[in-house]
């Protein structure tokens, strides 16, 4: 796993300071805007808008990239599967299966759709650090009548970054794993039943455990999931919205009018 | 500060891990909690700041019964704890972050917090490190930070539940300089360990076994019964060891002796 | 037949932007039988290095050679055996039993002689014979330990490397583990402890490598390493130093309690005839 994958990457650009309530509500509008749109060339528009996003933030492209790269099989699969199971005007087979022309279309198109919208989160999580993001989306959950499904928003937020934070410890825990059945002769390749079954058994063991660890330690220092407040205050300034209002704009010029 | 009567724990489907502990841990008080893997140290202390609860018996913190739902932010405010793998008690994503979470949870405002927590990394000197994420970080700087986590919310009272067990000597020896300074300004502290060596300078030293309190008394007291701690389980500091056979044979008059200076001297007097 | 550590270096990421070397031109050679310590601050390329000698990591340059064949050859996992610290996390079957007997049935290990092995490593490890049937998660964290210690011994491995071995354990637990170690050296298995507190086990070393950022820094008998190293002594050891220097002329090569009150004995034996 590379260690640029969703990663933050600190700066001081425009897009690093501004309000990450601005940068998640922007994403999931140009989310939006991505999955309606049909032509190649509104998608070469809004590739156009990455490639500004990602000069103005000085983010390096290849941490974008990074965000692509693990995904590339299931984005392969993607591809293929339009390219063989639309019907349409055949362009060759292949044991059976005939790609077609309008698969090739909608493929293409699925596939450049789903790049680009790893593409904008990557920009999200690269200019905004983790604790900012938890701490806007928290805020953002706030109105939301969550108290009546028995958690808090501060719960849901607390949540989210126990499971960035808990994540690679758990990677190491199950590369430590594996090193252990190893030397005990396992063979991941030969047996894989016995692979899954003798990291898999620990592995919950442990995630259990650290869990209730965690538990411990975070209700000893007065953890109750209501209002607490954070070192981090994030607060929309007029940056905040004269970027949002102009992102909205561009978005709504490429829907409409490309 | 803390009163413990009676104190019987089970976890569930359990045997008895508590059988009817008294403790009575005084303010500003340094108290060593030593025993081995099993003895029910830990759970001992995790009653402290109502972690877990009596089966029966009872735990009170300046007089606030740890049974009572009520009571427990204050609690939890007046005893704070540091446990034994730092990487499982780290919340935050960095060193600043994590340190802050105990004051966001007390609702401490936003400046405040800011505050108090560079305050902490600067007393702590941690500022350096305070973007770091704490995985990053030794071992022993990891525990600097997860004890500057829990003193940054100024309890009176800070439990240790072996923090040392998996420090490399230099590192424990500066954990555990900490710990005393932090006992010196005026916080009681409750230290757990297996070492018995870690008692020297404490107030009192407590031996646990089979989830009873076998030995207590001064550091000084508790170490003049070797079989007794042996019997438990329990080690005396090589140091002591070492003082008590040559006590034994007749080659020093002094029945046990701790620090290493003080051996070199009773051996130069009488050889 | 030893394990040769020839030229090996070693980095992680290789070919990326966040390539780091955690090894740099190893040479080394562990005999059979040898008792050897290899300390160093976490991140100087202890646990790498151990992860080389059988197979887990394969040298980006050089070579590990076990008794003639290169380590990443699957026969050597037999030979080489690995604890890992916390070794109680790695228990995974319905029994302690089929636990232990994991390690030599993946080894093609069947039957009769598995039944020998697996009874014979419980044994030794000082498993008692009722917990053979239980669950190994109903067991305690001490005894989770000996089985995990079991899983290893039954590969009936010829080099014996164990990584932090004595971290969490309280004194009981480590000396019966210390003893197990010895108990195993007598029998002509060689022992290799990787840890960042090597003091405490001097005692039982025949050799020391210390590691620092990835390199070798140091390497030879526990009596030259006391002398060399600026990382904490056992206190034995410093007390025999001090002893030295107010005059009174003990061997300051000592690291345990017991050499120790021979060494003060015998030399105020000799004060005494003067």
């Amino acid at each position: 796993m590379s260690n640029l994958f969703f990663t933050y990457i600190p700066g001081t650009s425009l897009i690093h300071r501004l309000d990450p309530r601005t940068k998640i509500i922007s994403v999931m509008i140009a989310s939006m805007i991505i999955f309606k749109l049909a032509s190649f060339a509104e998608m070469a528009l809004i590739g156009a808008v990455f490639l500004i996003l990602s000069l103005v933030s000085s983010i390096p492209f290849k941490v974008s990239m990074a965000a692509v790269k693990p995904m590339i099989v299931f984005l392969v699969i993607i591809f293929l599967m339009q390219l063989f199971l639309t019907e349409g005007t055949a362009l060759f087979s292949l044991s059976g299966f005939s790609a077609t022309r309008e698969g090739l279309h909608i493929g293409l198109l699925l596939t450049v759709k789903f790049v680009y919208l790893l593409l904008f989160a990557s920009l999200l999580t690269a200019t905004t650090a983790p604790s900012m993001l938890t701490a806007g989306i928290e805020r953002m959950l706030r109105p939301l009548p969550l108290k009546k499904a028995g958690i808090s928003s501060f719960d849901l937020a607390t949540m989210m970054s126990l499971s960035i934070h808990f994540f690679p410890l758990l990677y190491e825990h199950l590369w430590h794993l594996k090193d252990a059945q190893m030397s005990r002769g396992l063979d991941p390749g030969r047996s894989p039943f016995k692979t899954v079954y003798s990291l898999s058994v620990p592995m919950m063991r442990t995630a259990f455990r650290s869990a209730e660890e965690v538990s411990f330690a975070m209700e000893s220092r007065c953890y109750q999931g209501i209002c607490r407040t954070s070192l981090f205050d994030p607060r929309m300034q007029r940056r905040d919205f004269a970027a949002l209002s102009a992102f909205v704009v561009v978005m709504w010029v490429i829907l409409f009018f490309a | 500060m803390i009163e413990i009567t009676t104190l019987n724990h089970r976890y569930p489907g359990g045997k008895l891990s508590l059988d009817s502990v008294d403790l009575h841990i005084e303010k500003g008080e340094f108290v060593v909690i030593a025993g081995r893997n099993g003895s029910g140290k830990s759970t001992l202390v995790r009653h402290m700041n109502a972690l877990l609860l009596p089966s029966s018996g009872s735990v009170k913190v300046k007089g606030y019964c740890t049974a009572k739902n009520a009571n427990l932010r204050e609690i939890r405010r007046t005893v704070g704890m540091v446990f034994q793998n730092p990487d499982s008690q780290f919340v935050g994503m960095t060193v600043e972050e994590d340190i802050a979470f105990g004051l966001e949870n007390t609702g401490t405002p936003p400046e405040r917090v800011r505050q108090l927590v560079d305050e902490i990394l600067e007393l702590m000197e941690l500022s350096d490190y305070k973007k770091y994420t704490p995985r990053s970080l030794s071992g022993g700087q990891r525990q600097m930070i997860a004890i500057a986590g829990v003193l940054v919310m100024e309890p009176e009272c800070m439990v240790f539940d072996e923090i040392t067990s998996m420090l490399d000597p230099t590192s424990r020896k500066e954990i555990l300089a900490t710990i005393h300074h932090i006992n010196k300004k005026g916080t009681t502290v409750v230290h757990v360990t297996h070492m018995l060596e870690e008692a020297v300078g404490a107030d009192r030293l407590i031996v646990m076994d089979s989830g009873k309190i076998v030995l207590e008394g001064s550091p000084d007291d508790v170490f003049t019964h070797p079989d007794i701690i042996q019997k438990h389980g329990m080690e005396l500091p090589p140091v002591a060891e070492l003082s008590r056979r040559l006590y034994d044979s007749g080659i020093i008059k002094k029945k046990i002796v701790f620090s290493r200076d003080e051996l070199v001297e009773e051996l130069c007097r009488s050889m | 037949m030893p394990i040769d550590v020839k030229g090996v270096s070693f980095s992680y990421n290789t070919g990326t932007t966040l390539e780091k070397v955690a090894l740099e031109n190893i040479n080394l050679s562990i005999g059979k039988g040898e008792f050897i310590l290899i300390g160093g601050e976490i991140g100087s390329g202890k646990s790498t290095l151990i992860r080389h000698f059988n197979g887990l990591l394969k040298p980006s340059t050089g070579q590990v050679i076990v008794d003639g064949m290169p380590a990443h050859e699957k026969h050597v996992k037999t030979k080489v055996g690995i604890l890992f610290q916390f070794p109680q996390n790695q228990l995974f079957a319905k029994t302690v039993y089929e636990d232990v007997a994991f390690g030599p049935s993946n080894f093609g290990i069947k039957g009769k002689q598995l039944d020998k092995r697996v009874i014979h490593a419980l044994q030794l490890a000082g498993v008692r014979e009722e917990l053979y049937d239980r669950s190994p998660f109903t067991l305690s964290g001490g005894e989770m330990r000996l089985v995990a210690i079991a899983g290893v011994l039954a590969m009936q491995p010829d080099y014996l490397l164990l990584d932090e071995p004595l971290s969490g354990l309280d004194p009981e637990n480590k000396n019966s583990l210390l003893l197990l170690l010895k108990t195993l050296h007598s029998q002509g298995i060689s022992v290799v402890i990787v840890s960042h507190r090597i003091a405490d086990m001097l005692f039982l070393a025949d050799r020391v490598f210390l590691m620092q950022d990835g390199r070798v820094s140091f390497k030879g008998k526990p009596d030259d390493y006391i002398y060399s190293t600026s990382s904490p002594l056992p206190d034995i050891t410093s007390l025999m130093k001090d002893l030295r220097q107010k005059g009174i002329d003990v061997r300051d090569d000592v690291f345990s309690i017991e050499d120790a009150f021979d060494e003060i004995t015998r030399v105020q034996k000799e004060r005494m005839v003067r």
